[in-house]
């Protein structure tokens, strides 16, 4: 048995090794995660798919088919990408063609799981007592002889040298003579070709499916990160670790746990030991990410007295408009649940130069909390809201203490795997959470006064709203904003001048947190039922989204995103697909070519009106946009 | 030389990967001095600058500030006790205004807490009223009045120089660390903050150390000089006393001509 | 050989140079001197590629040189040391030498050129299997210029290459420098240590706040009163 579990761990391992080997190959020369990965290695397993099976070409002619779509739809990613090479404005982009590549998928090739052949039907090989299928000893034999090869590569040719030298020291490669942007596109080719064989071989088992190299994708961070982010044997080790400490676990405890496992496993190596195995500490991404997006002008002076209450009276008279239109009234309390949560999260973005890929977690946190705290302990609504704030506050807390610890990539990651960890949680404590069937908590009331409709929801989240927005406020213009953004601007300025920076980091992280419960507990009253599911990665995702569209560092551009990200996607209804590329395409090209954003283009808009009203006469006061 | 020393360094050590950054280097600052230090590149001088501002710690050796030992200190405990500094590169605010970064500079200034701040209290915005009109004065003092509300990414070097100083004065320190502050002015520029350094000694009361390269300002305007090469202190002394000492001639100002020593 | 026209380049925001003209002629050894952020580095830059002029003209062996990438220039045979050395700390010393002659098609030639630059560097030939981060300063820094030779330049762009290094050692790449010009090469170099600097050189130009300040030959260097105040300690 224990045999049996070893190997086949192996024969996975090396799976979530070569697609970890393909992320690290980019990272390490570009300083960049792609999130897309996944999708581009299953576009090209469907790619294959369709030769294999429409033109029936032979398995080996279709899978090297596989490989070149592959590599050059790694080289069009890379392309794409180019006008934004750093920074976690890049992370958002990867997620845009995260969308479009699964849109696109979905289009041609429908969102039906389908079987994909499997080519090797002999006896299974057996020894002692482990039996080995010839797929799995085939799976083995490639993985292994591209490791083997991609070693020799890196240590004995000429360019593979040159790749190395590259991510240790690109300027200097360039004084050799080393053509920086031909090497990119080489690497990138050659982490589309690992990504390509992984899905290939991977297919068999998962069936095909837009979503299909998902797990796989994230194992592969989590075995990047056991390795060590930075060493290619590290992650081939890291890989094979996992995928037979996994096997045992599902082996010798509970299946069921063999995927919580590993995201336990990744939080742990993350706090623990975030440099891995064989890695070494990585230089901060963050530090690089606030120079490259030049974030909002902060020293804007924001609306004027007037326009703000303006703004409020027609956020006021809206629901009167619509009264009779319960569809637009219920999406137009979301647009206000997400602004809450989009707000915080551009504290942590914008204001302090972190990252969370995680933030549903704390929304999930907020939303059961309220739910629970409703249901079994009778508690009014009105102290429910303020405790899952509390509560998730209290998350936040943890996750800012721990984040002190990561910088830049393993903070994405730990939040990202905290995000992925938390509906497999909600799930597993069914005791307490109602596992799958969800709980049903009650319309909101206060003092006796019931929200039953969504006209009157709107309102209590308008209120809900407008007060996190003067305590926003106030605390921008207040010494805590400046700290906030002193220390963003120049860790070593901002210590000079009497800034704790910790304790700013960890504020920071709090406060997000508590605004992210306060808008998951109206989340769960407003919609009136909440499941684990409800709380997945996606959502995170959306919400970074949200932040960026709109402009990272400006609270205004951060509920602008939070309106065009819930709003954007009921105009595409129709189309599952359509609405993928079309809300993708928009995403990217406003992360690519408008660095601020929604917010951005905003003030551009109103800055060229404003120059037309007043002609060319007046005196051209430059509008000082600091680029 | 018979008052108490306002900076004390005592034998500190530090090193990095075996490599000694700092050798037993002691100096002491008078109050109301202005003291070099320099050395060539890699000498030690950033390091000793970056053990005052407490981001390494000396393996060995003490540092005390007004007699109180300052090794305790973390680094956002520096400037509350006295000493500001500046940055070779200019450390600034960027995205932030003139006006902004020197409210910035007051930080430790404010008193008002979390939820003063977040509900706007009377009392915070008393405060902020006192700290706004400070900055003000230093604004006003340094020229850059006129930029108050401009985000300092958007001014010329030489006015970023300043807004650097300010936001240093502006918490009226009595030590002030000026790492390389000639570094990138022209001429005239550095002739200005020849001027404005020994105003900051003369009206304001400051203390002044500083690394600097330029060694027409370093002579022009320093009482006292340090020199360090390889982490170790090879001289002491005055600028004339510094300039003819063989040891430095060697280590940085260079080998001489025969004909040149003697002018 | 080299001849810059009017060049005028901006870092970031920052006008680092500002209408710089200079030449350097074949089988010379010419110096830039200047002060911290006088815009030496900033030359040596616009030269390799690095950074492209804003306007003027760069040429070399008579045809323009200014709007191509690094790796073209490379292989028209400038080859620059960059400041603070730069070696590649994770490749061993004979991995570094032989990224070095990435841009060369003559294997045979490029072998002979490690034994040329062991010669030169005989500790580098005891460290070949070494790890380049493991070196001292001062042997990274002969791994630095070692490397730099592995391209057959025909034209060597030093970027302070005594920098940081203890006195004996600045001594010997000095030494050094004066044996790669007489075995042909031609050498442009950047230099604090403006003594040293003019010892080995033909010709020199001084730069201030970006500009050309005072050029002339070695000798005359020495001699001029400006020159000797404000750079060589006077």
């Amino acid at each position: 048995m224990f045999g049996q579990l070893v190997f086949s761990g192996i024969a996975i391992g090396s799976l979530y090794a070569l697609v970890a080997l393909g992320l690290v190959l980019v990272f390490k020369s570009t300083n960049l995660i792609n999130f897309a990965y996944g999708q581009m290695a299953m576009l090209s397993t469907f790619f294959g798919y369709t030769l294999l099976e429409q033109f029936g070409l032979p398995y080996g002619v279709s899978f090297v088919g596989a490989l070149i779509f592959s590599a050059l739809l790694a080289i069009a990613v890379q392309l794409i990408l180019r006008p934004a090479r750093s920074g976690s404005a890049v992370i958002v982009a990867t997620l845009a063609l995260y969308m479009i590549f699964s849109a696109v998928a979905g289009m041609i090739w429908g969102w039906d799981p389908q079987s994909f052949p499997t080519v090797f039907s002999g006896d299974p090989v057996i020894f002692f007592d482990i039996v080995a299928s010839p797929e799995s000893l085939f799976n083995l034999a490639v993985t292994f002889a591209l490791m083997i090869m991609m070693f020799l590569f890196f240590k004995f040719t000429m360019i593979g040298i040159a790749m190395r030298a590259l991510s240790q020291n690109q300027m200097a490669a360039s004084l050799m003579g080393i053509s920086v942007d031909r090497l990119f596109i080489l690497t990138w080719a050659l982490s589309g070709i690992l990504g390509g064989v992984a899905g290939f071989l991977v297919a068999p088992t998962t069936f095909l499916d837009t979503n299909m190299m998902a797990v796989l994708l994230l194992k592969a961070f989590t075995a990047a990160v056991l390795g060590g982010f930075t060493s290619y044997p590290g992650v081939v080790l890291g890989g094979l670790t996992l995928g037979v400490l996994e096997n045992l676990v599902a082996g010798y405890v509970s299946t069921e746990l063999k995927d919580t496992f590993s995201f336990v496993l990744l939080i742990a190596v993350l706090c623990i030991r975030p440099e891995g195995m064989l890695g070494k500490p990585i230089r901060m991404l963050g530090k690089k990410a606030t120079e490259e997006h030049t974030p909002f002008d902060s020293s804007a002076r924001g609306l004027s007295r007037a326009r703000k209450l303006l703004l409020l009276a027609a956020a006021v008279a809206f629901p009167l408009l619509f009264h009779g239109n319960t569809y637009i009234l219920y999406f137009a309390c979301l647009v206000g649940i997400y602004m809450i949560v989009a707000i915080g999260l551009d504290f942590l973005i914008g204001y302090t130069g972190q990252i969370s890929l995680g933030h549903a977690a704390l929304f999930a946190i907020g939303a059961y909390s309220s739910a629970l705290l409703t249901l079994d302990f009778g508690l009014p609504f009105l102290l429910a809201l303020v405790a899952s704030g509390v509560i998730a506050g209290l998350a936040g807390l943890l996750l800012g203490l721990s984040a002190l610890r990561l910088s830049g990539l393993y903070l994405a990651i730990a939040t990202l795997g905290l995000g992925e960890a938390m509906p497999h949680i909600l799930m597993k404590w069914d005791s307490v959470t109602n596992g799958y069937n969800g709980l049903k908590p009650a319309r909101p009331s206060i003092a006796g006064f019931v929200f039953d409709s969504e006209f009157k929801l709107y309102f209590l989240i308008l209120a809900v709203l407008v007060v996190v927005m003067l305590v926003t406020n106030n605390l921008l213009h207040s010494k805590i904003g400046r700290a906030f953004i002193a220390s963003r601007d120049s860790e070593a300025g901002a210590e000079a001048m009497g800034i704790p920076l910790s304790r700013y980091r960890i504020l920071a992280f709090v406060l997000s947190a508590v605004f992210a419960g306060i808008a998951g507990s109206l989340y769960a009253h407003v919609v009136g039922f909440i499941s684990p599911s409800d709380f997945n990665s996606w959502m995170s995702l959306v919400f970074l989204c949200m932040v960026f569209v709109g402009g990272v560092g400006s609270i205004p551009g951060a509920m602008l995103g939070a309106a065009f990200m819930t709003a954007a996607p009921q105009f595409f209804v129709g189309s599952k697909s359509l609405s993928g590329i079309l809300f993708g395409g928009a995403l990217l090209i406003i992360i690519l070519f408008f660095p601020k954003g929604l917010a951005g283009i905003y003030a551009t808009v109103v800055g060229l009106f404003v120059s037309a009203i007043r002609g060319t006469s007046a005196a051209a006061k430059p509008v000082s946009q600091a680029d | 030389m018979s008052s108490r020393p306002l900076l004390e360094i005592e034998n500190m050590s530090i090193a990095f990967g075996g490599l000694k950054a700092v050798d037993n280097f002691s100096l002491g600052v008078n109050p109301g001095a202005i003291v070099g230090l320099i050395g060539p590149n890699g000498a030690g001088k950033t390091t000793v600058f970056n053990c005052i501002a407490r981001y390494y710690q000396p393996a060995s050796g003490a540092i005390r500030f007004d007699g109180v030992d300052l090794l305790s200190a973390r680094p956002h405990q520096v400037l509350p006790r006295g000493i500001a500094r500046t940055f070779q590169n200019m450390e600034l605010f960027r995205s932030m205004t003139v006006q902004d970064n020197l409210l910035v500079g007051q930080h430790c200034e404010i008193r008002s807490g979390f939820w003063g701040a977040a509900l706007s209290l009377a009392g915070s915005r008393r405060n902020e009223s006192e700290v706004r009109r400070r900055a003000v004065a230093v604004m006003e003092r340094f020229g850059l009045m006129s930029f108050a509300h401009a985000p300092v990414s958007s001014l010329p070097y030489g006015l970023q120089k300043m807004v650097e100083f300010g936001r240093a004065l502006v918490s009226k320190p009595r030590l002030i660390l000026l790492d390389e502050p000639a570094a990138g002015l022209n001429p005239s520029e550095t002739k200005e903050l020849t001027d404005l350094i020994r105003r900051l000694r003369d009206e304001d009361g400051i203390t002044v150390m500083l690394v600097e390269h330029d060694m027409g300002l370093v002579r022009s305007i320093c009482d006292e000089i340090y020199v360090m090469d390889f982490g170790r202190r090879i001289a002491h002394g005055t600028p004339d006393e510094i300039s003819r000492n063989p040891l430095v001639i060697e280590a940085y100002l260079g080998k001489q001509e025969p004909e040149h020593a003697a002018a | 050989m080299l001849q810059l026209d009017d060049v005028h380049a901006n870092y970031g925001s920052v006008k680092a140079l500002r209408g710089i003209s200079m030449k350097v002629e074949r089988h010379s050894v010419v110096s830039l001197l200047g002060a911290n952020g006088a815009g030496k580095s900033t030359v040596l830059k616009t030269i390799s590629g690095l950074l492209h002029p804003r306007s003027g003209s760069i040429s070399f062996e008579g045809e323009r040189t200014d709007r191509l990438k690094p790796d073209r220039i490379v292989s028209r045979g400038i080859v620059m040391v960059p400041e603070a050395r730069q070696v590649f700390p994770e490749l061993t010393v004979y991995e570094n030498l032989r990224l070095g002659s990435y841009s060369r098609r003559d294997r045979s030639e490029v072998v002979k050129d490690y034994d040329d630059v062991f010669d030169l560097f005989p500790i580098l030939k005891t460290k070949t299997k070494d790890f380049a981060g493991t070196l001292s300063g001062g042997q990274q820094q002969m791994l630095a210029i070692g490397r730099g030779l592995m391209a057959r330049p025909k034209l060597l762009l030093l970027d302070e290459p005594s920098l940081g290094l203890a006195p004996i050692l600045v001594q010997e790449i000095f030494s050094i420098i004066r044996t790669i010009s007489k075995r042909g090469t031609t050498i442009l170099l950047v230099e604090q240590n403006a003594n040293m600097a003019l010892d080995v050189s033909d010709y020199a130009y001084v730069l201030e706040t970006g500009e050309i300040s005072a050029e002339g030959t070695a000798a005359e260097m020495k001699r001029n009163d400006e020159v000797r105040r404000s750079y060589l300690g006077g």
